[in-house]
């Protein structure tokens, strides 16, 4: 099995390196989707459903073909729409403005049909049916009466009543497309997480062959998981182009963004937790529902992090629809939930045996590096010092508080990952493969990676990603991207260094497999003053370009992370604001390719979780079926005020290969923060978001009981 | 989908049911008539009440990164749009347009601005700085070396507007404290959670490194 080069021979590999496309990034050099102007472009737009479910009686699309500033306008043949903004008809015009315009001439005649909301509305007696398939779908495990039956003879039992609310993505760059057909080829610029997987979506749709596909993604902002399917936003695109006969820009607005492009689901959970008189668990029970909208998908693994006994769990979850667009996988689909449930009943359960959860932890927690985790983070947040014996018996006014969240994730890598190493005459390498930066960095690893393994300096690299013209990559997601991605780089380069060290060998008078290769010197491992530098040996090929493809190999990468966090939080009693003051992070990933960029992942993961526990909420009007806040004042995300200290303790496994980092820290964040709320005020707070309603109202609950 | 258009004639892929189902009356409740997009019918939205044949282009002039330039434009067209689309100058970005997010931020005048929140004409006469115009050449401005040395930024989409609205802030206080920092910081938004290497960075340049 393949092995990483020793880091003390690595000068990038597990050091702060800035990114390469930062530059072009902070310059606006950088063209994304969004920016693509091409001559002639046209703007498309897509008429949405303004009900949340109605039959399409009728639409009279000619108002927009008659305008004259309208090149192509498509029916969407819908017969039923099933939610607010479900797509209907589209336009493509000489400006947005006269786009938008040319919508406002079609009409459309609906049939109202009833709807739901709501999980609690979907799951009613006698609710309106709004799918083939029912309202629900149930998933079943173990034996209610069993588990009942181990809680009644357990020491301590507890039970919370958990919410988790709908996320939605919230890309800064919103999805969608810059098309042009050249004959029969589309070449399609979109704003993607997997350019391959488009390249094949595309084929399919247009019943073409992949290769008269080319997509492009140079850069993109933001995907968070939503961004894998070209999606109807980018088939209208490509359809509006070749019905037009010219290049089509269609990227969604803020508030298409809000309500068409995925969301992640929301939790609603039950749970009873047992433990016997050495606070070990003995049992958990679960009754559940959550909506992923209209597809209705909406599960999260359970029992989380720590080791129930065999035949002591039961779940009965609803998988609800409901009238509203459909989830899409969100950072770390699922966990979450899980985590923001365990962490919680577990807390309960700490207290009620009557243990320092931190220890609870640590007799229940099954895995050995969060065991060790564990006693890092409480260290460093100074666990002895700041963690309330009694919840809630600090300072009057502003109350602080300490609390601790865990998580794990799986990650791993795809064997079909390809890379391509050129080695010119010159010296200068072009490493190149279709992979896309989400803004995870992994531009800059592959060129880190590849620098190293050449034992050249980055400043000789050029990596090249984005493209389906560049050899196969899988989709970025499951945080596989790092462990798929950065093997195939060091075993192409690696190969491209053997024949490179076979062409020179016969000038140095040794053996190809005699040499290699240091900060930019080829010489002979046995004899140093037998070397060559790297330009001289490049000039070597004479006027050959050193072209080779390589693929993934094992024993570079694993899989599966264990993390934990700490959170101090100050609660004003008197406002209700939380505000998160310090985070401290454990993690796990393995080698850390990139010191740097991975304290941004884990800071930004941070940012994303209390984000998404103190103040973000999809929000939809039980009576006229519509998302309320589709847009990101009403939809609020974390701004600067909003950010506590963070400190970043990577957990070095180098030893273990690379593994991806983009969703095992946002799993811990939303727990660690209703514990230290609980640790600082004495009140539990199990619905997210907590924002300053919810915690005076459960404040004054207390202090009236 | 069926489509139609000016330049082909291709037929509607697939059945069309509606024509179908028109008149079957299954499941009535009520019907509606949708008059207008889902875009205009925000209340607060634009609701262009002049079609397009009555509207008329005007000149505007602006100094954008120290050039002078006319350029026609539609009344209704906001400043970001004319700067992206017509002058590519795509480092601003529109992301929430509506004045809420920050990526649009540019100077105008010496004083931060949304872009999408102005009409073109009303920039008439203005000097504007955009991303665009901070680097000198190859030559990064502080502001955007230290972002890069930082790593203050990831996906990078709200980055320009980040880093003008720190020069706003670090023109008018060179010497900010990390409080400071996050209040003039605050009507910019960034999803991948940068913030606290954007606070790093804007450390690094308070006490006059922040240029000019």
């Amino acid at each position: 099995m393949a092995q990483w080069k020793p880091l003390e021979k690595m000068r990038y590999v597990a050091h702060d390196v800035p990114r390469t496309d930062g530059p072009a990034k902070v310059t606006g050099a950088a063209k994304y989707t969004a920016d693509i102007v091409l001559p002639g472009m046209l703007y498309g737009m897509i008429l949405r459903s303004p009900h949340a479910h109605a039959y399409v009686k009728n639409i009279d699309l000619s108002g927009a073909e008659k305008h004259p500033a309208v090149k192509a306008v498509l029916d969407m043949n819908k017969y039923t729409v099933r939610y607010y903004g479900d797509e209907v008809a589209a336009v493509a015009a000489t400006s947005p403005e006269l786009a938008e315009e040319a919508l406002d001439l079609i009409k459309v005649q609906y049939e109202l049909l009833p709807f739901v909301v709501t999980e609690e509305a979907a799951m009613a007696p006698g609710a309106p049916r709004i799918a083939e398939e029912g309202n629900v779908s149930w998933e079943r495990a173990g034996d209610k009466a069993k588990v009942e039956q181990i809680l009644a003879g357990s020491s301590h039992v507890v039970e919370a009543d958990i919410r988790c609310q709908v996320q939605v993505h919230a890309c800064l760059e919103s999805h969608g497309a810059v098309a042009q057909w050249e004959g029969d080829k589309l070449k399609i610029w979109i704003s993607t997480q997997g350019v391959h997987g488009c390249r094949e979506d595309f084929a399919t749709y247009f019943e073409i062959d992949q290769d008269k596909v080319e997509v492009i993604c140079d850069y993109m902002g933001g995907g968070f998981g939503s961004k894998f399917p070209v999606g109807v936003e980018g088939q209208v695109a490509a359809r509006l182009a070749k019905i037009a006969g010219l290049p089509v820009k269609l990227m969604l607005s803020r508030k298409e963004e809000c309500l068409a492009v995925g969301n992640r689901p929301s939790a609603n959970m039950k749970l009873k937790m047992g433990g016997d008189s050495q606070g070990k668990i003995t049992a958990l029970w679960q009754e559940s529902n959550g909506t992923g909208g209209i597809s209705g998908n909406a599960g999260f693994p359970m029992p989380y992090i720590f080791a129930v006994p065999e035949g002591a769990y039961y779940k009965k979850h609803a998988h609800v629809r409901i009238n509203a667009g459909t989830e899409r996988p969100f950072r770390a689909p699922g966990h979450p939930m899980s985590a923001f449930g365990t962490d919680i009943i577990v807390d309960m359960l700490a207290e009620k045996a009557g243990i320092d959860p931190l220890r609870f932890r640590l007799l229940n927690d099954p895995d050995q590096s969060r065991q060790k985790q564990y006693k890092i983070g409480a260290e460093r947040i100074g666990w002895e010092t700041r963690w309330n014996k009694v919840p809630g018996s600090g300072s009057t006014g502003k109350k602080r508080g300490v609390g601790i969240g865990a998580g794990r994730w799986g990650g791993g890598g795809a064997r079909s990952t390809k890379v391509q190493v050129e080695i010119f005459p010159e010296g200068k390498v072009v490493v190149s493969t279709g992979t896309q930066d989400l803004g995870t960095g992994i531009r800059t690893l592959v060129h880190q990676v590849a620098a190293d393994i050449l034992g050249i300096p980055m400043s000789y690299v050029t990596p090249q990603i984005g493209r389906t013209i560049y050899p196969f990559s899988t989709g970025s997601g499951g945080s596989i991207t790092t462990g798929s991605v950065t093997p195939a780089v060091n075993n192409a380069c690696n190969t491209a260094l053997t024949r490179l060290f076979e062409k020179v060998a016969p000038a140095l008078g040794v053996d190809a497999g005699d040499l290699a290769c240091e900060d930019g010197v080829i010489y002979a491992i046995a004899d140093r003053s037998k070397s060559l530098k790297w330009k001289e040996a490049t000039a070597l090929l004479q006027g050959e370009v050193l072209n080779i493809t390589d693929g993934w190999v094992e024993g570079l990468s694993s899989s599966g992370v264990a993390g934990c966090q700490f959170a101090e939080v100050e609660v004003d009693t008197e406002t209700g604001r939380i505000k998160p003051l310090k985070y401290v992070a454990v993690q796990d990933f393995g080698l850390a390719v990139n010191t740097l960029t991975s304290r941004s992942q884990i800071n930004g993961a941070i940012v994303m979780g209390i984000s998404w526990c103190l103040s973000e909420d999809r929000t939809m009007d039980p009576k006229t079926g519509t998302m309320v806040n589709p847009n990101l004042e009403s939809y609020k995300l974390s701004g600067p005020m909003e950010i506590p200290e963070i400190e970043v303790i990577i957990d070095h496994m180098p030893e273990r290969g690379v593994i991806g980092l983009g969703e095992p820290p946002q799993v811990p964040v939303a727990g660690a923060l209703a514990n230290a709320v609980y640790n600082a005020t004495g009140v539990r707070i199990t619905r997210m978001p907590m924002t300053a309603d919810v915690v005076l109202q459960a404040l004054a609950k207390k202090g009236g009981a | 989908m069926s489509e139609s258009g000016k330049n082909n004639s291709h037929p509607g892929k697939g059945l069309n049911r509606r024509s179908f189902l028109k008149g079957m009356g299954t499941g009535i409740v009520g019907s509606a008539t949708l008059s207008q997009g889902l875009l205009s019918a925000a209340p607060q939205g634009p609701t262009p009440s002049s079609k397009s044949q009555d509207i008329t282009s005007a000149t505007v002039t602006m100094t954008i990164n120290g050039k002078r330039q006319s350029l026609e434009v539609e009344p209704r067209e906001s400043l970001a749009h004319v700067l992206r689309e017509r002058l590519q100058l795509t480092g601003t970005k529109i992301v929430c347009d509506r004045g809420e997010c920050g990526a649009c931020t540019v100077i105008l005048n010496g004083r931060t601005v949304y872009s999408c929140m102005m009409l073109a004409l009303e920039a008439e006469g203005a000097r504007i700085t955009t991303i665009e115009g901070l680097a000198v050449g190859e030559k990064l401005h502080p502001i955007q070396e230290a972002f890069v040395k930082h790593d203050a930024l990831m996906c990078g989409y709200c980055t320009p507007g980040f880093e003008l609205a720190l020069k706003g802030l670090l023109d008018q206080n060179p010497n900010p404290n990390l409080q400071e920092i996050k209040r003039g910081l605050s009507g910019n938004i960034c999803r991948c959670g940068t913030y606290p290497h954007i606070f790093n960075a804007a450390l690094e340049l308070a006490g006059g490194k922040g240029g000019k």
